[in-house]
């Protein structure tokens, strides 16, 4: 029993606890990239849950045989191959999909989610925390692009997924679309996440 | 010493078995790449020559051009792709003209990676379809507002850059080949 708790615990922080992108704030540059339509957001999304998990999984397996001065650059051969075959399965059986990311898949290689998960968890806990871990952080990262992408998308394009969402007299705020929507988008999320959380300890103070 | 050798020993297993790995990935997947390279070149050619029933791979000077044949396997038009710096990397577009060279049937952006939302609507039908039976005997111009000639297009709010980008590489190549014809 106690052993799925810790399970459940490992999982469930990347949603909110220590969400990727709200909390820990690592992983930005695709967050900002890719956020401007809720379709790139979620595919760069699953993409990246798939990449780490893959590597957390592998890495924590081998994690006693890599010696630890060499940890970083295993660890970028072993995430850039499971990049690097995301893409190619991605060109062969996705084109569409694949066209429409463009440059960004191999940028997964980069994003510091991945590498960070590595160093923080998957070096150093058993193979089936390190499974839990990449999933609930996946997740939570694919939820918060979501969450961004969506106003962003909203907002400078009046559409959802592609869909016709505002109507009437609405002037799309292009700006919303651009570099500095997404880090006005990113700073109010940012806020509003403070917020709530600031509101939920607050009320477990007076409760006590 | 050993310590030094464990470590060079285990980067280059992991590296070993990442390259073999890779290339096992590579060799699978690379008929169905191909074929969707190939499929994709096909229907652009057929989207930008309606009329098209087959086509031919040849050159006109250095150029290499698709020509395309009806049902009665008349000569019914010309397809070519046509690349150039756009606002951000490189846009890659296929064009169709009439077989006398006079007007623009159909154009098609096969790639680009402009701004998402705002360039990247050069691949939107809206912007693909003013090219449609664009006159050739002057060059294409792009104008902000309605065009009012039959040789204008509309600019893109917000990305004139790249449809200006896409205007004037469909001009140089045409260009190109009216001269080397």
């Amino acid at each position: 029993m106690r052993k799925i708790n810790v399970l459940f615990s490992d999982f469930i922080k990347g949603l909110w606890q220590e969400n990727p992108i709200f909390r820990l704030l690592i992983g930005m540059c695709p967050t900002l990239a890719v956020t401007s339509q809720v379709k790139n957001g979620l595919a760069m999304g699953l993409a990246t849950t798939f990449t780490l998990l893959a590597s957390s999984t592998i890495i924590s397996i081998f994690r006693n045989f890599i010696p630890k001065e060499v940890r970083i650059p295993s660890y970028i051969v072993i995430i850039a191959t499971f990049v690097t075959i995301v893409s190619l399965f991605l060109k062969a059986n996705f084109p569409e999909i694949s066209k429409e990311l463009g440059p960004y898949v191999p940028l997964i290689i980069v994003n510091c989610l991945i590498l960070g998960r590595q160093e923080a968890f998957a070096s150093k806990n058993p193979t089936h925390r390190a499974i839990a871990d990449a999933l609930g952080m996946g997740i939570g990262f694919t939820l918060s692009l979501i969450a961004l992408s969506s106003v962003r998308e909203v907002l400078g394009m009046g559409t959802l997924l592609g869909h016709q969402v505002i109507f009437g007299n609405f002037r799309p705020w292009i700006i919303m679309l651009t570099p500095p929507g997404a880090f006005l988008t990113l700073g109010l999320l940012l806020g509003l996440v403070n917020i709530i959380n600031k509101a939920v300890k607050n009320r477990k103070k007076k409760k006590q | 010493m050993k310590q030094s050798f464990k470590m060079i020993f285990s980067l280059c297993l992991i590296a070993v078995v990442s390259a073999v790995v890779l290339a096992k990935v590579y060799q699978i997947t690379q008929p169905a790449i191909t074929a969707n390279e190939k499929k994709a070149t096909e229907v652009a050619v057929y989207k930008v020559v309606s009329a098209a029933n087959s086509y031919k791979e040849a050159k006109i000077g250095e150029i290499d051009i698709f020509k395309c044949y009806d049902e009665n396997n008349k000569l019914c038009g010309f397809a070519f792709t046509v690349e150039g710096v756009g606002y951000q990397d490189l846009i890659k577009v296929m064009v169709g003209v009439s077989a006398d060279f006079n007007k623009i049937l159909a154009i098609e952006v096969l790639e680009n990676s402009e701004t998402p939302g705002l360039g990247n609507k050069i691949e939107t039908p809206w912007f693909e379809n003013q090219f449609q039976n664009l006159d050739l005997q002057n060059k294409i111009t792009v104008v902000k507002g309605v065009p009012q000639k039959n040789s204008e297009i509309q600019a893109i709010t917000g990305a004139t850059i790249s449809s200006e980008a896409v205007v004037d590489i469909v001009n140089n190549k045409i260009e190109e080949l009216k001269k080397s014809k």
